[in-house]
C-alpha cells in the first residue's frame, strides 16, 4: 500500500518540529531553512499551514530534468533526487507548479521531500497529528467521515 | 555542544560589529541565555550606571537547547540594567527569533555604546551591519516589521523591534519580536531605544549542530516531550485556554488582586477569562479565540490568537484592527482587567493588541492605569492632569484611551509611561504604588498565597511572577499542594522554584514545560547536548549561582536588603473576602529563614562562605 | 433530614458537566444534610482524574477528604481540572 502525507493546516499549531525534524533527517542538523516541508503562518487570519512535495504521479519536476536526476522510488512512490546525477540547473524548481523543489546553495543541488525512505519523520515529529502518513488512495476518508456526520444530523428524519 | 561558541559585539558608538569567541568557563557555569548574559552583563557594567546612559549594554542571547528539537527550545532573553527598577533585568521571550540568531550561527548579541542616529542590526548568518532607520523610527513595531520585510524581500526575516513607546521614554516598554512575542517587562525595550537601536533582523540558515550525542539527545527530548503529551496541564488545559485558564481559578482561591489590589476578588473575571475567550459573541457570533498557537519548537502550544468584535467601539472604523493577532495571557487580562475592574473582553483584547503594535508591557501599564484610577477617584489626581480623561474604575473608555495615549507618549500617556511608582511619587501617594523595586505586580495577590508575597519580595527584577511561581505548588498543587495561608516551608518552596527557574531559563527552554517537567526531565536533554556532565543537582547548583550573581549585582547598584518588601496595602490592609478574609502577607515570618537559607546575613548580602561555595 | 441549597461552580473543560439550564459557570443545587464534594462528583459524573482542584469556598479539599466533608447550606463548591499558567 502507499502511503501519503496527509497535511491538516487546522491541527496546526506553527511549533516548527515538522522542519527540525526533517532538516535534521536529510542534513543531519536542525535548520529550518534546509527544511523540506515549510510551514506557513497567515497571522491575520490566524492559520498555520504545512506544506511539502505531494508525490505527483506525472511529476512536472521529473519530466522537466534534463539529465533524469529525480527518479521514482519504487516502494514508496516518492519522487527522490539523485545527488550524483543534478546538476544544479534548477529546471526542476520552475517546472514544479507548488514550488516544492528548492535550490540548496550550500550543495549546488535541489532538495524536495523524499518520504524520508517511508517512515517521513516530521509526521513523527508532530504533536498534533497535523501531518499524518495515512493510506494514498484514502486521504480524504477523515473529511469523508465529518460531511457523513453532518449529513446525518442535518436530515434526522430523511 | 549545541552552543555555538560564538558571539557578536555590536559597538553601536563606533558601528562595528566583530566576533568573538564564546566564553566557555562561563558557559560551564552559567549554561546559557539568562545565566550566560547576567554573568557578562555583570563583568562588563558598572552596576551604577545609567540604565539609559551609553555605559549600559543590551544583550540578546540564547540557551544551549535554543534552535533544537527539545520542546520549547525557543526562548531568548534580553538582558540588561532596567531603568525602571535600576536592577539587573533578564526579559524572556519565546516566538521564532532565538532559533533564528542560534541557526545564523550566535549565542549572544552584545550591544554597547550608543548610535549617533537611528540604525538597526541586519544579521545574515556571518554577516552582521548596522544600518541606517531613520525611515523606522517612529514606527509602530507592526510598521516596522512590515518595513523591514519589504526592504529585505524576505518574508523569512526574524525580526525584534521597539515600537514608539519605548522611542518616547515609556520606562515599561518591551522588546517585540514576530509581531507579538514580547521580552516585556522591565523596560529593557526603552534601553534600546535610548541606544538609537530600532530593530534586529535576522536569518540564519546554518542550522544548530553540534549536539553533544545526537542519537541520546533525540532520545531525550522525545522521551521529555512524551512527558508533556501525556501531562493534563501541557496537553489540554494550556493548549485549549491558554494561561487565561487561570483567571478563574485564582478569582475562587481569593488572590485575583482587584482595583489597584484593593480587593481580592474580582466580579468580572469570568467575562474575562481563558473559558470566555471560547464562547461566541453575542454582536458576529464567532469566539475571541481564533486559534492556539506555539512558539519555535513547542509542543504545548499555549498561545491566543484572537479577534475583536468588529463592531466593538474600540475597533470600530478601524479595519488595521479586524484581523487576527496575539490576544490575552492571564497576566495582561488581569492587568488590563481586573486590577483596573473593567470585565470587557474586547476593549482588553484591543490594549493586548496596542501593547504589541507599539511594544510596552501590559502588566505594567495595566497596574498603573489602576494606581491613577484610585488617584483619580480619591480627587488627587483630577481631569486637568489626564487631559480630560475620568480614570474611574471600570471605565473601558478610560483604559483604552490611556493604553492610546502610553502607546506614543502623548498627553497623559507620558506620564503613564513612567510607572505607578513615579505617578503615585509625584501625586504625593507613594504607598498606592503596587511595586517591588519599582515594578509593578503581576495577577497573584500575596495576602492570599502567602509564599508569593515572599517571591515578589526577594525577585532580583522587582515584582515578578516568573522568578518563583510558587502559585504552582500553593494553588494547582504541582508538583505537590501547600497551604496557600500557611507562611511555613515557603521560604524554603521559594528558594527551590527560584533556582530551577534560574536554571530552566539558561537552558534556553519554557518555564512552562516544569507543570509537567521536573530538573530529572530537563537534566538529560542538556546533558544530551552539552558537555558538562549536566546532572539535576548541578542545574540547581547553577541555577543558584545564578540567583546569587543577579543578588550581588543589585547589592552592587545600591540596592539593600531593606528593598525586600512589599507595599503597605500588602503588609497591613487585610483583604477584604475569601479565604485569606482578615489576613495580610506575614512577609517579616518568612524572609529571615529565607536569608538563612540563602546563605545570607541578616541585612540580605550573600557571606563569603556563600560566595566560595558557588564560585562567586 | 432537610434540603440545603449549595451552589456547584465548574471550570474548564468540566463546564460541559454542569446540569442543563445552568449559568456559565454554575448551578444552585438542592443537596441533603451531609452531601460531601465526592457525593457531588459522582451525581454529576465528572470524570475523577479531571477533579484535580476542589474548593470549598475558596479553600482547597484534598483528595482524601473529599468524602469526609461535609457540605453546609449556601456552601460554594467549585471544581478544576488540572490547570496551571502563569
Amino acid at each position: 500500500m502507499l502511503r501519503s502525507l496527509k497535511l491538516e493546516p487546522e491541527k496546526c499549531t506553527g511549533c516548527l518540529q515538522c522542519e527540525m525534524a526533517c532538516s535534521y533527517e536529510q542534513e543531519g542538523v536542525f535548520n529550518p531553512a534546509k527544511s523540506r516541508i515549510k510551514v506557513f503562518t497567515f497571522h491575520h487570519e490566524g492559520v498555520f499551514a504545512p506544506y511539502t512535495c505531494t508525490q505527483c504521479d506525472e511529476a512536472w519536476c521529473m519530466h522537466a530534468c534534463p539529465v533524469d536526476a529525480i527518479v521514482v522510488n519504487a516502494a514508496t512512490g516518492s519522487k527522490d533526487v539523485l545527488n550524483d546525477v543534478c546538476v544544479g540547473c534548477k529546471v526542476c524548481t520552475i517546472a514544479c507548479p507548488f514550488g516544492t523543489v528548492n535550490y540548496n546553495q550550500d550543495t549546488g543541488k535541489v532538495i524536495k521531500c523524499d518520504l524520508c525512505g517511508g517512515d517521513p519523520a516530521c509526521a513523527k515529529a508532530c504533536p498534533t497529528e497535523a501531518i499524518t502518513y495515512v493510506d494514498a488512495d484514502q486521504t480524504g476518508l477523515e473529511r469523508m467521515r465529518a460531511y457523513a456526520a453532518q449529513s446525518a444530523q442535518i436530515s434526522p428524519g430523511s | 555542544m549545541a552552543w555555538t561558541g560564538k558571539i557578536l559585539r555590536v559597538d553601536l558608538s563606533s558601528g562595528t560589529c566583530i566576533a568573538e569567541p564564546l566564553n566557555m568557563e562561563w558557559a560551564t557555569q552559567y549554561l546559557g541565555q539568562r545565566g550566560l548574559a547576567s554573568k557578562y552583563l555583570s563583568e562588563e557594567i558598572d552596576p551604577t550606571v545609567d540604565a539609559l546612559s551609553a555605559g549600559n549594554k543590551f544583550i540578546m542571547v540564547t540557551g544551549p537547547l535554543t534552535g533544537t528539537m527539545a520542546s520549547t527550545g525557543g526562548r531568548y532573553s534580553v538582558v540588561t540594567k532596567s531603568p525602571l527598577t535600576g536592577t539587573i533585568a533578564c526579559s524572556n521571550s519565546g516566538g521564532f527569533i532565538g532559533a533564528e540568531m542560534k541557526n545564523a550561527g550566535w549565542d549572544m548579541i552584545i550591544f554597547e555604546g550608543k548610535a549617533d542616529s537611528p540604525v538597526y542590526l541586519y544579521l545574515e548568518n556571518e554577516k552582521a551591519e548596522l544600518l541606517p532607520a531613520d525611515d523606522l523610527w517612529g514606527l509602530s513595531v507592526w510598521a516596522t516589521d512590515e518595513a523591514l520585510h519589504r526592504k529585505h524581500q524576505d518574508p523569512q526575516l526574524r525580526i525584534a523591534c521597539v515600537g514608539r513607546s519605548a522611542e518616547a521614554g515609556c520606562l515599561y516598554a518591551g522588546v517585540i519580536n514576530d509581531l507579538h512575542r514580547a521580552a516585556g517587562r522591565s523596560g529593557v525595550g526603552t534601553v534600546m531605544a535610548s541606544k538609537n537601536l530600532k530593530a534586529v533582523a535576522v536569518r540564519g540558515t546554518r542550522g544548530v549542530g553540534n549536539i553533544k550525542d545526537p542519537v541520546g539527545f533525540m532520545q531525550a527530548t522525545e522521551a521529555a516531550k512524551q512527558v508533556l503529551a501525556d501531562n493534563a496541564v501541557t496537553s489540554q488545559g494550556l493548549p485549549t485556554y491558554g494561561t487565561q485558564v487561570l483567571m478563574n481559578v485564582i478569582n475562587e482561591v481569593g488572590a485575583m488582586p482587584t482595583r489597584n489590589m484593593r480587593e481580592v476578588r474580582f466580579e468580572g473575571a469570568s467575562n474575562i477569562s481563558g473559558e470566555a475567550m471560547h464562547e461566541p459573541r453575542k454582536s458576529d457570533g464567532k469566539p475571541n479565540l481564533v486559534t492556539n498557537a506555539a512558539c519555535f519548537g513547542c509542543t504545548i502550544a499555549c498561545g491566543r490568537i484572537s479577534t475583536i468584535d468588529k463592531g466593538h467601539f474600540t475597533v470600530k472604523n478601524k479595519p488595521e484592527y479586524w484581523g487576527a493577532s496575539g490576544g490575552l495571557e492571564y497576566e495582561a487580562a488581569w492587568a488590563l482587567g481586573s486590577d483596573t475592574g473593567v470585565d470587557d473582553l474586547d476593549a482588553l483584547t484591543y490594549v493586548n493588541f496596542l501593547c504589541n503594535e507599539d511594544g510596552f508591557d501590559p502588566i505594567s501599564f495595566g497596574a498603573t492605569v489602576a494606581a491613577a484610577m484610585e488617584l483619580f477617584e480619591m480627587g488627587v489626581l483630577t481631569e486637568k492632569d489626564t487631559g480630560g480623561l475620568e480614570m474611574r474604575f471600570g471605565s473601558a473608555e478610560a483604559l483604552t484611551r490611556s493604553a492610546e495615549l502610553t502607546m506614543t507618549g502623548e498627553g497623559f500617556g507620558k506620564e503613564l509611561g513612567l510607572g505607578s511608582k513615579r505617578l503615585c511619587e509625584k501625586y504625593g501617594h507613594p504607598e498606592l504604588s503596587m511595586t517591588v523595586k519599582g515594578q509593578e505586580f503581576p495577577a497573584y495577590d500575596p495576602r492570599g498565597i502567602q509564599g508569593m508575597g515572599l517571591a515578589y519580595a526577594t525577585s532580583n527584577r522587582g515584582a515578578c511572577h516568573l522568578r518563583g511561581y510558587t502559585v504552582s505548588s500553593e494553588v494547582m498543587g504541582i508538583p505537590e499542594k501547600t497551604d496557600p495561608l500557611v507562611t511555613d516551608g515557603k521560604a524554603g518552596l521559594v528558594k527551590a522554584f527560584q533556582d530551577a527557574t534560574a536554571a530552566v531559563d539558561s537552558a534556553g527552554l519554557c518555564i512552562f514545560t516544569t507543570f509537567a517537567w521536573t530538573l530529572a526531565d530537563i537534566a538529560p536533554q542538556i546533558d544530551a547536548a552539552c558537555e558538562g556532565g549536566w546532572t539535576m543537582e548541578k542545574l540547581a547548583e547553577v541555577g543558584e549561582r545564578i540567583w546569587n550573581l543577579e543578588r550581588d549585582f543589585n547589592l552592587a547598584a545600591g540596592l539593600t536588603g531593606k528593598d525586600d518588601t512589599l507595599p503597605k496595602r500588602l503588609l497591613k490592609d487585610a483583604a477584604n473576602t475569601g479565604p485569606a478574609q482578615g489576613r495580610v502577607n506575614e512577609l517579616d515570618k518568612m524572609l529571615p529563614e529565607y536569608y538563612e537559607l540563602r546563605g545570607w546575613n541578616v541585612e540580605g548580602v550573600p557571606t563569603e562562605s556563600t560566595r566560595q561555595r558557588l564560585g562567586l | 433530614m432537610h434540603a440545603m441549597k449549595v451552589t456547584l461552580k465548574l471550570y474548564a473543560s468540566l463546564t460541559r458537566y454542569l446540569p442543563p439550564g445552568s449559568g456559565r459557570h454554575e448551578a444552585e443545587l438542592d443537596v441533603a444534610e451531609g452531601t460531601t464534594p465526592a457525593a457531588i462528583i459522582d451525581r454529576y459524573k465528572l470524570p475523577l482524574e479531571l477533579t484535580h482542584l476542589v474548593f470549598i469556598n475558596g479553600v482547597f479539599v484534598d483528595r482524601e477528604s473529599r468524602d469526609e466533608t461535609e457540605l453546609r447550606d449556601g456552601d460554594q463548591l467549585a471544581i478544576f481540572p488540572p490547570v496551571a499558567g502563569g
